[in-house]
This record gives structure tokens, sequence and C-alpha cells, in this order.
């Protein structure tokens, strides 16, 4: 669903994403981790298109990024570090607000039910966003992409700043948006969550996936210790 | 579309719920309204006084009973210039030059009752017309609600995830000019009364008027959007909506304050105007002592009784078949209003170019060019008032050479006894001033026009090259 071939970006000199290849099938929660400057958040524009590649490929269910960013798009949702919401609406308003921009249905019924299936609570759906929590702003953007029906997702930074107890439901809602078949790749530094949510693993340093494997291979310690191998070996 | 209106609409609740900006709404609605009712009823005032000024005057004319034609002619008529419906949308420099002139022979006048000298200073300070509302408060208004339209996303994150649901830069600018425009619609249901009520009151100027109206409403929506263009263009460069605030505010005070002060400056610098006591010391002066070579009063007085003599075929002015004063005094005066069509045409000249040099100072904001149009349409510019004073100017011509002609026709030789009556005065026909056409107020306007479209095109382009920038800042 998600494919990067021997996908590049330089700016100017430097290398921040070098020839990465990669393929995300749905169902599948990959993890890209890795310290700042990895090229996490680049692969992630990449496949938003808001980067053109300097070289390789970025698909998004086979649709070309750069040659149709609108298509690609159209394929995906995107939860950044902080979900920016409309503070003075409420969520459903914003939901009804962001679904109708992509071209999304916006009649209330649906709108509610999908804020529900991304576990927001019913008493919050009319209350103005500028009262909720970071994890209530994520489940209002994955409520957008369940609407959407899309078929990739891409996370940047999800779990920082969510507490153990949001966090664990954040990796429930992710497991449920894998079960709707989903492909989701994740740009996270989050050691301690990471293998609560991803399949497979990957780490990233200076541009390049340096390692990947599954995460069901791996225990919380050698996770640990391949990261800190392989970052720990850069410094 | 869709998504412009759906962008559109999200910024009109987002107004809603933000009290602030509902609150400079609402005041901004609020002082139109009472500028506009305010504005209405004075004008309604003047036109009431007018009418009955005229016509109180025009009676006292009629009824001046028997006496010299030339007494009668110095009895002297006052003449107003109407203050159309335009006019209260913009009084223009009626304020300061004033809408009647005192009508009498040998002399023109300049104008008189001129409110603004009647006015303390702190009532100068507090006139704040419909005009004032249009150019100073609603552009604040899109001021204070364009700020933030693209800095305010950047800076929140919305723009990251509008672009990534596939909100172009363009579409967003679509979006975001659409909720903007909603500043128009209290302007344009004021510019809807206004016609509403210039199509139903009674000589209220019929369709120059309603043209006029319409026109305005146009201009004061390409005004409002070359703000709204300069509104997105800078939110779109800001760091941050406070700087974008900033930024905007620095732009709203070049536009509204240095630029007519500059502008002033610079007419003044540029053309210098004579004092009074100069102006019509010169107008005196040629009178007495001649244009060019046409020799002082007395030789001009010599070759006019020399000529009328010979004309008559007679060698004394006791024997002349028409009475020599009448003819005396169709000379003198047609003498005495060319010398004084040369000055006023002079300072009529001076105070368009003055007017013109003022847009030199258009560099700071589009308010002057704009300011100029708006006069020019209201019918209250400089061009306007110099119009109406031409037409007061032909008109004492006429009347007073027609006592002279009559003093001429009904006396014989040097007697001077013929006396006129109240049918004489009644033969008179009354002013009937005849306001120019829209085409012809916007004629004159070129320059004008010229930098409006500049500042338009100029704007336009500033907001798009902003809005093309974003798609490199997701």
């Amino acid at each position: 669903m998600l494919q990067a071939t021997q996908l590049s970006k330089r700016f100017g000199d430097h290398p921040a994403l070098d020839a990465l290849t990669l393929s995300i099938a749905p169902g599948e929660v990959f993890c890209l981790l890795g310290p700042n400057g990895a090229g996490k958040t680049t692969t992630i524009n990449l496949f938003l298109g808001f980067l053109a590649p300097t070289q390789g490929l970025a698909r998004v269910d086979g649709q070309d990024v750069a040659a149709d960013p609108d298509a690609a798009r159209a394929r995906l949702s995107y939860l950044p570090e902080q979900v920016a919401l409309y503070p003075h609406l409420s969520g459903l308003e914003n939901l009804r607000f962001f679904a109708g921009v992509s071209g999304a249905a916006t009649d209330a019924p649906t709108l509610r039910q999908c804020l529900a299936d991304a576990g927001l609570q019913r008493d919050a759906f009319d209350r103005r966003v500028s009262g909720y929590s970071k994890g209530m702003r994520q489940k209002v953007a994955v409520a957008l992409a369940l609407l959407r029906a899309s078929k990739a997702l891409l996370l940047d930074e999800p779990t920082s700043g969510l507490d153990p107890q949001a966090s664990r439901e954040f990796a429930g809602l992710i497991g449920r948006l894998r079960e709707r078949g989903l492909a989701v790749l994740m740009a996270t530094h989050d050691l301690i969550h990471v293998k609560d949510v991803a399949t497979r693993i990957g780490i990233m340093k200076a541009g390049r996936l340096v390692t990947e494997f599954a995460a069901a291979d791996v225990s919380h310690e050698q996770l640990q210790q391949a990261y800190l191998d392989q970052i720990g070996g850069a410094a | 579309m869709k998504r412009a209106v759906a962008i559109a609409a999200k910024d009109l609740r987002e107004a809603a719920g933000d009290g602030r900006a509902l609150l400079a709404w609402a005041l901004a609605v609020a002082v139109l309204l009472v500028a506009a009712l305010q504005g209405w009823a004075t004008q309604r005032q003047a036109e009431a006084e007018r009418t009955e000024v005229s016509a109180r005057v025009r009676a006292q004319w009629e009824t001046q009973g028997d006496k010299n034609p030339h007494a009668g002619a110095h009895f002297g008529q006052y003449v107003f210039q109407s203050a159309g419906l335009a006019a209260f949308i913009d009084p223009g420099v009626s304020a300061e030059a004033g809408r009647a002139i005192w009508l009498d022979p040998h002399r023109r006048n300049l104008a008189r009752f001129k409110p603004a000298e009647d006015q303390s200073p702190a009532a100068r300070l507090a006139r704040g017309g419909v005009d004032a509302v249009l150019q100073w408060v609603l552009p604040l208004l899109v001021v204070l609600l364009g700020f933030g339209a693209v800095a305010g996303e950047r800076e929140a994150g919305t723009w990251r995830l509008l672009a990534s649901l596939g909100v172009t830069p363009g579409r967003l600018f679509a979006g975001k000019l659409t909720g903007l425009g909603l500043v128009l619609v209290p302007m344009l249901a004021f510019f809807g009364a206004a016609l509403a009520l210039a199509a139903v009151q009674e000589g209220a100027g019929g369709p120059d008027t309603l043209a006029r109206i319409a026109l305005l409403a146009g201009l004061y929506t390409l005004y409002l959007a070359i703000f709204g263009f300069i509104a997105l263009g800078v939110s779109a460069r800001a760091a941050s909506a406070s700087r974008s605030l900033a930024l905007l505010l620095v732009l709203w005070g070049l536009n509204g304050f240095v630029a007519p002060r500059l502008g002033s400056a610079i007419a003044e610098a540029a053309v210098s105007l004579p004092s009074s006591e100069q102006f019509h010391a010169a107008i005196h002066h040629d009178i007495q002592h001649g244009m060019d070579q046409d020799g002082d009063a007395d030789a001009r007085y010599q070759r006019f009784l020399a000529a009328t003599l010979e004309k008559y075929r007679v060698s004394r002015a006791e024997d002349l078949p028409v009475g020599l004063r009448g003819l005396r005094l169709l000379d003198n005066d047609g003498y005495s209003a060319r010398v004084h069509e040369k000055h006023f045409n002079a300072l009529e000249d001076r105070f368009i170019a003055q007017a013109d040099w003022q847009l030199a100072a258009s560099l700071a904001g589009p308010l002057l060019p704009v300011r100029t149009l708006s006069q020019a349409l209201a019918g209250t510019d400089i061009r306007h008032h110099a119009h109406f004073a031409r037409a007061a100017e032909a008109y004492r011509r006429g009347f007073v050479d027609a006592t002279s002609e009559r003093i001429a026709q009904h006396n014989a030789g040097t007697v001077n006894t013929a006396l006129a009556d109240n049918t004489f005065w009644k033969s008179l026909p009354p002013f009937d001033y005849q306001p120019p056409a829209w085409t012809w107020a916007l004629a004159g306007q070129w320059r004008a026009l010229a930098l409006l479209a500049v500042w338009l095109l100029g704007a336009a382009w500033f907001a798009v090259s902003g809005f093309k920038r974003l798609a490199r800042e997701v």
C-alpha cells in the first residue's frame, strides 16, 4: 500500500533521506525509529507530497505521489505530532469541516459514528476542542481517517507527550485501524511503546534505514540494544 | 468552490466563536449604521433648508417692487448647490468649499456658508461620516479579521493538516477571500439601502444618482478588495499572526493617516495658492489698470464712449437714443467678468492641480485615489464645485446684464430714471443648476483610476504570490 523505492531527498549538500526502500502492506504498522534528523519526518513529507524527491519514488496504493499528489493524498490520512484543530469549534464541527474540504461525507450521523469509532467520548462531541487533551484531538483525526476510508495512515510522533493511559488507548486505536486493513507508517522516538503498536520496526540514522525487523521477533531489551547499537555507533 | 465556501463558513463560525472578532464586526456595523443615519438626516435637513431658503430668496427677488434695475440687481441673490443623495455618502470638500454663492453685480464671489468654518476643533475631530467609516473603519475590520487568515493556520498547524487533505494554496486563498468578503455584507447593505432611497425619494437625482451610488458601491468594494488582498498577502508571508497584525496595522496607518498628510504637503509644495487678500487685490488691480494692453479704467471708458457715440452717430452722450448708464454697466461688467474669469479659472486650475498632486502620495496607500474617485462620484469634489461656481457665474452675468440692458432700453442719453417693477423681476428666470453626469465626473480622473487599478493588481499579485509560497511551507 505504501511503497518507497530508492527514495532520496537532499537539501543542498545534506542528504535528508538516502535511497529508502520499503513496502508496507495493508494491515501492517511500520514504525520508524531514530533520533532527530534521521529522516523520519522527511519520509512522511515525501509520502504526503509536501516535498519532491530528489531521486526515487513514493507510491500510495500504486499512485506515484510526485506525479499526482492529490490522488495520493486522497488515499491516505495524516496525524501530526500535535493534531491542530480549531479551538472555537467543537470536535464534531472540526470533523465536519475537515471532512468537507476533503470531499468526504458530512452528515451528522456518519460524523458521530466515526467519532465514536475513534473512541471519543460522546459527551465531548459538541464541546469546543480548546478543552480537549492531545489524545482526544488524535481521536478526532483518526475519526477523519475512518470517515475518509483512508487506505494508509501516516503518523508523526503521535505518542510524544501522551500519559501512559493515553498511550495504551492510542495503541489500541492503532490496532483497530490495522484490523480494518489500513497500512500505517509511524515515525516515533518512543522505544517503550513502539512494540505495542508495530508489526515491523525500522531504525533510521542519517537518512538511511539501517535495519528493520518484525516487532514480534524482538524483545523490549533487544530492541533497545539494537537501537543503541545503531544510534550510539553514530555518536 | 465548494471547498472555498467550506473554508469561509468555518472562518465565520470561528469568528462567531471568538468574541473579539464578533465584537469588532458588530462595532464596525454599528458605526456604519450610525454614520449612515446621521449623514442621511443631515443631508435631508440641508436639502430642506436649501429648498426653503431658495424659495424665500426667490420670492424676495420677485417682489422687490419698483426700483432702478441696477439697484434691484444689487438686491442680490443666493444660489445653492444641491446636495444630491450621493453627497451624504461622501461630503467631499463641501464643508471647506461651501455650497452657496452670493451673486451681485460687478464682482464674482467665492462660495459662502462653509460648515468647516463654523465647527469647533473638537467637532472637526469628531466628524466621522459614512466616508470615514468606508475609508478607515472597514479596512481596519478587514485587517482585524484577516491578519490571522493564513499566519494563524500555519502557526496552529492546521495548514499542514489541510494540505494533507488536498487543500491547495489556491483553494485556501479562495476560501479566505470569500470569508473576508463578509466584511462587504454590511457595506453592500448600506449601498443597497441608499439605492432604494434614491429610487423612491422625490428629487433625489434620478438615474444619474443611482449610477453614482452604484459606482460608489463598486469603488469601495474594490478598495476593500485591495485591503483583503494585502491582509491575505501579509498573513501568508508573516512568520506569526502577531507579526502579521503589527505589519498590517502599520500599513493601515500609512494609508489612513500618513498618505493624506503627505499628499497635502506635496500638493502645497508643488502648487502655491494666493491668500484671499492677494487674490482680490490682483482682480482689483486688473480691473483698475487693465489686462495686457487694455489700458486703465479711464482709458477704457474713453474708448467705450467714443465707440458708442460713433455707433449711434451722435456727438454727445446726452443725444444717445439709449441709456448711457446701462451701456456703460454692460461694458464695465463685461470687462470685470473677463478679469474675474481669468483669476477664478487660474485659482480653480490651482485647486485642481493640488488635488492631482496629492495623488503623488498614493504610494503610501490606496486611500488617495479612492477618496478622489469617491468625492468625484458623490459630486462633492473640487471639480464639481468649480462646475457649480461657473454655472452660478453664468447666471449672475445673465441677470445683471438683463438689468443693465433694461436701463439702456428704457432710458435715453444720460438720464437714468426708468424703474423696473415686479413683472420685470419675475421675468428673469430662477437659477436652475444641472449638475454634470457621472461620466463627466470620471472623465477627468484617469490618474486616480489608473492608480486604483495599479493598487488592485499589485495587491492581488502580492496575495497570490504569497499563497504560492505556502506550497513550500507545509
